[in-house]
C-alpha cells in the first residue's frame, strides 16, 4: 500500500468518478480507513438523495416581467408594406366602382364626353383618391403612436 | 415547439410566448440568483431585470449554444454588475482543515453505517446532513455556491458553466475542487458543532 494519502482532488476524482480512476486510487482506498471515510464523505455530499431543495422566487416572476415588456411594434418594412397595400385598394376600389358605373351608364352620363376626356380625368380621380388614403392612414399611424406613449407614460407614473 | 420557431415567433412580434421562455429558465435563473445575491429585494430586482435583458436583446441569440445557457450568462453577467456596484469582491475562500477532522470522519461513517438498518434514522440522519450541507453552503464564497449549485444539483457541463460564467473550463474544475473542500470542511466544522 502507498503510505502517502490521497490528494483532495484525487479523493473528489475517486468519489465522483470513481470507475475512470487509475487502479491505484482503488488499492489505496481500499487499505486507507481515513482516505475511504474522506471519499464517502463526497459521495455522501452530493449523492441525490440529500440534494438541497431548489430555491424559487417568492413572486410570480413571469406575470411581473410580461407585464413589463413592450407593446410589440410594426417593423419599419411591415409599416412601408401595409402603405402600399392600403393604397393599392383604394386605387383597386375606386378603379372598380368607376369601371362598373362607366359601363352601366355611359351612354346617358359620357355620351358627349370624348375618350381622352374621360382618361385623363379618372386617372386623376384615382391618383387624388390614393394620396387621401395614404395621408389618413399616415395620420392614423402617428395619432396611435402619441396615444400609446401617452399610455405608457400614464403606466410608468401609476407604477 | 422546437427553440428556434418559439424565438422567432417571439420575434416577429407574438410576444406573449416569452412566458413560455421564463417558465422554462427561471429555476435556473433562480440557482444563479440565489447562490450570487443575498437580499431577497434585490434578487427580484434582478431577477426582472435579467429576463428584460433578455427579451431585448433576443434576436442577437446566435443559436450557438442551449438557450438557457445563454440566460444564465446573462443571468451571472447582471449579478455580477450588481456585485461590482455594491462593492462586493468575491470572497478567495481559505478553508483550514478541521483539527478533528479524522475523528469526526470515523463518527460520520459510523453513523452512515450504523443508520442503514432502520429507515426512519436513515431518513432523518439524512434530513439533517441535507440541512448542514446547506447551512456550509451558504457560508462559501457566492462563486463556490455557484458552482456546486451548477455542477451537483443543475447537472450541467463544464463546458455549460464555463459559457455561463466566461471563465476557461480548466479554471471552472480547478474552482469546482477548491469549492467542494471548502464545503467539506465547513459541513465537518457545522458537524462539530452539532455533536460536540
Amino acid at each position: 500500500m502507498n503510505k502517502e494519502h490521497l490528494s483532495d482532488p484525487e479523493l473528489q476524482e475517486y468519489a465522483l468518478n470513481g470507475e475512470n480512476c487509475p487502479p491505484q486510487f482503488n488499492e489505496h482506498i481500499q487499505s486507507c480507513n481515513f482516505c475511504r471515510q474522506k471519499a464517502e464523505l463526497y459521495q455522501l455530499m452530493f449523492s441525490s438523495e440529500i440534494k438541497p431543495e431548489a430555491p424559487i422566487f417568492d413572486f410570480d416572476l413571469t406575470q411581473t416581467v410580461m407585464q413589463q415588456l413592450p407593446v410589440p411594434q410594426p417593423t419599419a418594412l411591415e409599416k412601408s408594406y401595409t402603405i402600399y397595400w392600403v393604397g393599392a385598394s383604394v386605387f383597386l376600389s375606386a378603379g372598380a366602382l368607376i369601371y362598373l358605373i362607366f359601363m352601366t351608364s355611359r351612354g346617358f352620363l359620357f355620351g358627349k364626353i370624348t375618350p381622352m376626356t374621360l382618361g385623363i380625368s379618372i386617372t386623376t380621380f384615382l391618383a387624388i383618391f390614393a394620396v387621401l388614403g395614404i395621408d389618413i392612414f399616415q395620420k392614423h399611424t402617428k395619432q396611435m403612436k402619441v396615444l400609446q406613449s401617452e399610455l405608457q407614460q400614464f403606466g410608468s407614473l401609476s407604477v | 415547439m422546437e427553440e428556434k420557431d418559439l424565438i422567432n415567433r417571439i420575434l416577429r412580434g407574438e410576444s406573449a410566448l416569452f412566458a413560455a421562455i421564463i417558465k422554462q429558465t427561471q429555476g435556473l435563473v433562480a440557482q444563479i440568483v440565489f447562490k450570487l445575491v443575498k437580499n431577497p429585494e434585490d434578487r427580484k430586482d434582478l431577477a426582472q431585470d435579467i429576463y428584460l435583458k433578455t427579451y431585448k436583446n433576443l434576436s442577437t441569440f446566435q443559436f450557438q449554444s442551449k438557450l438557457s445557457t445563454w440566460i444564465g450568462q446573462i443571468a451571472y453577467n447582471t449579478c455580477l454588475a450588481y456585485l461590482d456596484k455594491k462593492k462586493l469582491v468575491l470572497p478567495d475562500g481559505h478553508d483550514s482543515v478541521h483539527e478533528n477532522e479524522e475523528t469526526l470522519l470515523e463518527y460520520l461513517s459510523n453513523k452512515t453505517l450504523s443508520s442503514t438498518d432502520n429507515e426512519t434514522e436513515q431518513l432523518l440522519f439524512r434530513a439533517e446532513l441535507a440541512e448542514l450541507i446547506q447551512a456550509a453552503l451558504d457560508t462559501l464564497p457566492p462563486m463556490y455556491r455557484l458552482l456546486i449549485t451548477l455542477y451537483h444539483y443543475e447537472e450541467l457541463s463544464y463546458d455549460e458553466m464555463s459559457a455561463i460564467t466566461n471563465l476557461p473550463v480548466g479554471t471552472v474544475k480547478n474552482y469546482l475542487f477548491r469549492a467542494r473542500k471548502a464545503l467539506k470542511n465547513r459541513l465537518l466544522k457545522n458537524y462539530s458543532n452539532e455533536i460536540l
